[in-house]
């Protein structure tokens, strides 16, 4: 340990130096003043390139030893060595300010020399020095917070890794000698490291320091027990964790309504449940046996009292960059006898603690977003009440209706294939890609988003499906079951969000039908997963469709209203394939009265949202055809880009419906109502699903479209769902002959029928999307061999 | 998505709060989930030294998710999270044939807990997007929770922590089951 004047200004240089870089990933130290002062210590290592500080230490073994020496030495280091030399006395309560490590700087000497001795011989087995070198040389980035690829935020994680053992093992050798308090050992941690990572990772970590603790020292009560030790180490840092998390921190400042309703969740450790819980993991440990439990428990007891105090009153100091720079400098020179005051660095933690506040995690949390946010969240931290509002207003704006309103670019929904290029190679298959043109679509003024959700099961089951007529009868009454157990089902969801939308409050699908309907021009374009819908003001007129360029600012302005929603579980069907009225049933050659082709309808179903709504949308076009080609575009889209909902229906679970295999089993004949009434019953429902986010789901799934896949994967479900709707009819029978004479009989069966309602409309909709995806496949082969 | 997510879940969870406790294996995904669910911090977050903890606000909606873990002799200690825990989700790496045992022995070693036997169970069988993933069914069975958690409420659900199936069908399943506590 270099004692002179001289070389403590040198540490202070180096101290400095060592403040990690304040960019993130990828960061590498640029600044002219850390290279130069660099130097002086460690010979130039170009602190770019690992592998040249490695050949620079191979060439020059001193300059090795030197730069580990001087990391090594850190006043932060030097502190506790007054601990170390006192190790012969086992202080249960050393209060931590009374540390003094101004005796014997000879001795430091020894230590480090041991130190260094101690890293050789830990590094024999190694195979090369370089390896060594290597490791070191990534340690020292690391505490220098120059590591490349890596933000210093990710270093915990990084060490933590089971693949970086040995260099965790030397980032903890770097820090000897380890304080004698572990609170302290904690501490000397998360002043030299930004302290959060996974559970893991934390463990892996505190399993080396408490291995390198017991060795250092050897005669604690805990002897060589690392393991007791890191059981400690773990429990306090998940004390910390309790204490000054901001969950429970906040709720604390901030006696509102939540606090009292959820008082019961806000409670944090108390310190005897603190210590009897530390102490019962002790004991569980076989290691426990090595050494007299009974007799430390007093001394174990109080000791672990002193660290919930001194938690409690400070956290542990987040590693930060500017703010440590400032608190080192500070404590050394309160310490001109290089003896550490504990009150003074803990002010200077409270100080990084409250500059972490304003700009650590948030930003990151934050920065893909709108930067309105950003900056509010920066700057506010007592204010919470107008970040709130602004946070809550940017959950309304991932839309992609919100972004194209905002002129903020759509991120793509599709990763782009073969198939994208060959569909549009050809003018006949273009179509089944971008289809654009002028249409009609029903006029709803009033732009609502909360729709009614009763028309909704109806209207996927729709009467006429022809795969279905036979059973008609009977799905009529599934429906209004069902809709009286969706009703429950969204009871619970709070329909507070208004938003402006298209949407409007349906009383029926059937609009069409009405011949007082109102429709309006519109352009209607459907590409990439989406639909862009420009509402025509009355007095434009368009001669030609060729205006329909892929310039949307145009049509913003002439257009009275717009909207663009993705595509995703949408459902488009045309009116004509399931209602024949009059003049239609014999095609063209009847339609006297109308010298043109009939008209098409075709309408687009898109999935519930949060607010339960079924939100359909209408439209005309010039013939059936046209309705066709949209149908077509549309499906295909959604198929494509619809993940298939297999979770639904792979759960597994103990909760009982009326039909469980073991139920069924066990009973043969008619239950009794005391057996039925030992039965915990459930209330069949499906569960929320991801689709209750497709509304404003944006770049999520990108990546998992691949068309040969899904098609294929489609069609697995389909004949899965199939036989699923096969086994689900089969047990009823059981079912009602089990059920039939309990007061229980029509709430099981109400749950049969929604399961049945559920994988029908499912099967319904997914049939169509392989029917989709088929046709274009079929088109593209036909196409190919032309 | 973290958006999205988190506004689902606060209307999910109505006026309630919850803690919410994950575990599982490491490499299981948990923090790809904690990830997929590290959703707006309406409050200005205050990082904090030690284990990551994911919390949904909203409105006043509390969704607490810890992340627990750690080797066999740290599991004693999760005993301080134990009180006030509303569900616990354990996370399963259903393509790793070879620790599902190990999986296993964490699974029951934390529900086997005195303070855990009313607290609901969720497992989400994560990675099903892998080709050789046990599905839901192998996971429920190699678990044998049917057997063993006679009178708790447990679910095993297939997930996707990439995409995100799975979650909100989880935690949605959670919300179905907690509503009376």
């Amino acid at each position: 340990m270099p004692s002179s004047d001289a070389d403590v200004n040198v540490i202070l240089d180096l101290l400095d130096n060592i403040q990690p870089s304040k960019s993130t990933k990828n960061a590498i130290i640029s600044s002219p003043s850390i290279h130069s002062k660099s130097r002086t210590l460690l010979e130039s290592p170009k602190l770019t390139n690992i592998n040249d500080f490695v050949e620079l230490n191979r060439l020059d073994p001193n300059n090795y030893n030197n730069a580990e020496r001087n990391n090594n030495t850190s006043p932060r280091i030097n502190i506790s060595q007054g601990e170390q030399s006192s190790n012969t006395i086992i202080p249960m309560n050393t209060p931590l300010s009374s540390i003094d490590s101004s005796q014997g700087n000879t001795e430091q000497n020894d230590i480090n020399n041991k130190n260094l001795n101690y890293r050789k011989i830990d590094n024999k087995d190694s195979d090369t020095d370089t390896d060594v070198d290597e490791t070191y040389a990534v340690t020292c980035d690391i505490l220098k917070g120059t590591l490349q690829g890596y933000s210093f935020k990710d270093y915990a994680d990084f060490l933590g890794s089971k693949e970086n053992h040995e260099i965790l093992q030397t980032f903890i050798h770097l820090l000897r000698p380890l304080p004698l308090s572990l609170l302290s050992v904690l501490q000397k941690i998360s002043s030299n490291l930004y302290f959060i990572a996974e559970a893991q990772n934390i463990d892996r970590i505190l399993e080396e320091t408490s291995k390198q603790w017991v060795q250092c020292h050897p005669d604690t009560i805990w002897k060589s027990n690392y393991k007791l030790c890191h059981i400690v180490l773990f429990s306090l840092l998940i004390l910390n964790s309790d204490l000054h998390n901001n969950i429970t921190a906040t709720s604390n400042n901030n006696k509102s309504k939540t606090n009292i309703s959820g008082s019961k969740h806000q409670q944090k450790f108390t310190s005897s449940a603190f210590i009897s819980n530390t102490i019962y993991a002790l004991e569980r440990e076989p290691e426990s046996h090595n050494i007299d439990m009974n007799q430390i428990r007093p001394h174990l007891q109080h000791e672990l009292l002193s660290y919930y105090e001194a938690l409690k009153y400070t956290p542990l100091p987040l590693f930060s960059k500017h703010s440590s720079k400032h608190a080192r400098p500070s404590s050394i020179r309160t310490s001109s006898k290089l003896s550490f005051n504990f009150d003074n660095n803990n002010n200077n933690n409270d100080r990084q603690y409250q500059m972490d506040r304003s700009n650590s995690r948030t930003q990151s949390i934050y920065s893909t977003n709108d930067s309105i946010l950003t900056s509010s969240t920066t700057t506010t931290t007592t204010t919470t009440t107008t970040t709130t509002t602004k946070a809550r207003r940017e959950f309304e704006n991932t839309t992609s209706n919100w972004k194209f309103h905002h002129n903020i670019p759509l991120p793509q929904l599709y990763t782009k294939e073969p198939i994208d290029d060959l569909l549009l190679r050809n003018k006949s298959t273009k179509k089944l890609w971008n289809i654009d043109s002028i249409l009609s679509i029903i006029d709803k003024n009033k732009m609502m988003d909360v729709a009614t959700y009763d028309d909704n099961i109806t209207s996927s089951g729709n009467p006429v499906d022809p795969s279905s007529s036979s059973s008609n009868n009977k799905r009529g009454s599934i429906n209004s079951n069902n809709n009286n157990n969706n009703k429950s089902i969204f009871k619970w969801l709070k329909i507070t969000n208004k938003r402006n939308s298209l949407f409007d409050e349906k009383k029926s699908q059937l609009s069409m039908l009405e011949a007082n309907s109102k429709w309006v021009k519109a352009r209607i374009r459907i590409f990439e997963g989406r639909i862009f819908i420009f509402k025509l003001k009355k007095n434009i007129v368009l001669h030609s469709e060729n205006n329909l360029t892929n310039n949307f600012d145009h049509f913003k302005k002439i257009c009275s209203d717009y909207f663009v929603y993705n595509l995703y579980e949408c459902i488009s069907e045309v009116f004509q394939d399931n209602v024949i009225i009059g003049s239609h049933t014999t095609g063209n050659h009847t339609s006297t009265r109308k010298k043109t082709n009939p008209v098409g309808n075709f309408t687009i179903s898109f999935p519930n949202g949060i607010n339960g709504g079924a939100n359909v949308l209408e439209f005309k076009t010039n013939s059936i055809k046209d309705a066709h080609d949209y149908v077509s575009c549309i499906n295909f889209w959604a198929a494509r880009l619809t993940p298939i909902p297999m979770t639904q229906f792979e759960i597994v679970s103990n909760q009982e419906y009326g039909w469980s295999d073991r139920l069924l089993n066990a009973y043969k004949d008619n239950l009794t109502n005391d057996e039925a009434n030992k039965i915990r019953l459930c209330v069949w429902k499906p569960l929320l699903s991801l689709e209750l986010l497709y509304d404003d789901m944006d770049s999520l799934l990108n990546g998992q479209t691949n068309f040969e896949l899904q098609l294929l994967q489609l069609k697995q479900f389909t004949q899965q769902l199939d036989e699923w709707i096969d086994k689900h009819n089969e047990i009823k029978s059981k079912i009602i002959e089990l059920w039939s004479g309990t007061q229980f009989f029509e709430k099981v069966m109400d749950n049969w029928n929604a399961k049945y309602l559920y994988m029908f409309t499912q099967y319904k909709k997914r049939s169509s999307y392989l029917r989709a995806l088929e046709k274009v496949r079929d088109t593209i082969n036909t196409a190919l061999a032309e | 998505m973290g958006n999205s997510i988190s506004k689902t879940l606060g209307r999910l969870f109505g006026s309630r709060e919850m803690k919410i406790l994950m575990l599982g294996l490491d490499n299981a995904g948990k923090t790809t989930i904690l990830y997929k669910l590290k959703l707006n911090k309406i409050k200005t977050s205050t990082p904090t030294v030690g284990f990551n903890v994911e919390t949904v606000k909203y409105k006043n909606v509390k969704f607490n998710m810890w992340d627990v873990g750690g080797q066999a002799r740290l599991r004693p200690l999760w005993r301080h999270y134990f009180p006030a825990t509303t569900a616990l989700i354990f996370v399963i790496d259903s393509n790793d044939d070879d620790r599902l045992i190990e999986a296993k022995e964490e699974l029951y070693s934390i529900i086997s807990e005195k303070e855990m036997e009313d607290v609901v169970l969720l497992v989400w069988a994560n990675k099903q997007d892998l080709k050789n993933a046990k599905k839901p069914q192998e996971i429920s069975e190699f678990l044998e929770l049917d057997r063993n958690l006679k009178n708790q409420q447990w679910c095993v659900i297939g997930s996707n922590a990439l995409t995100g199936q799975g979650l909100v069908e989880g935690l949605s399943w959670i919300s179905n089951n907690t509503n009376n506590k």
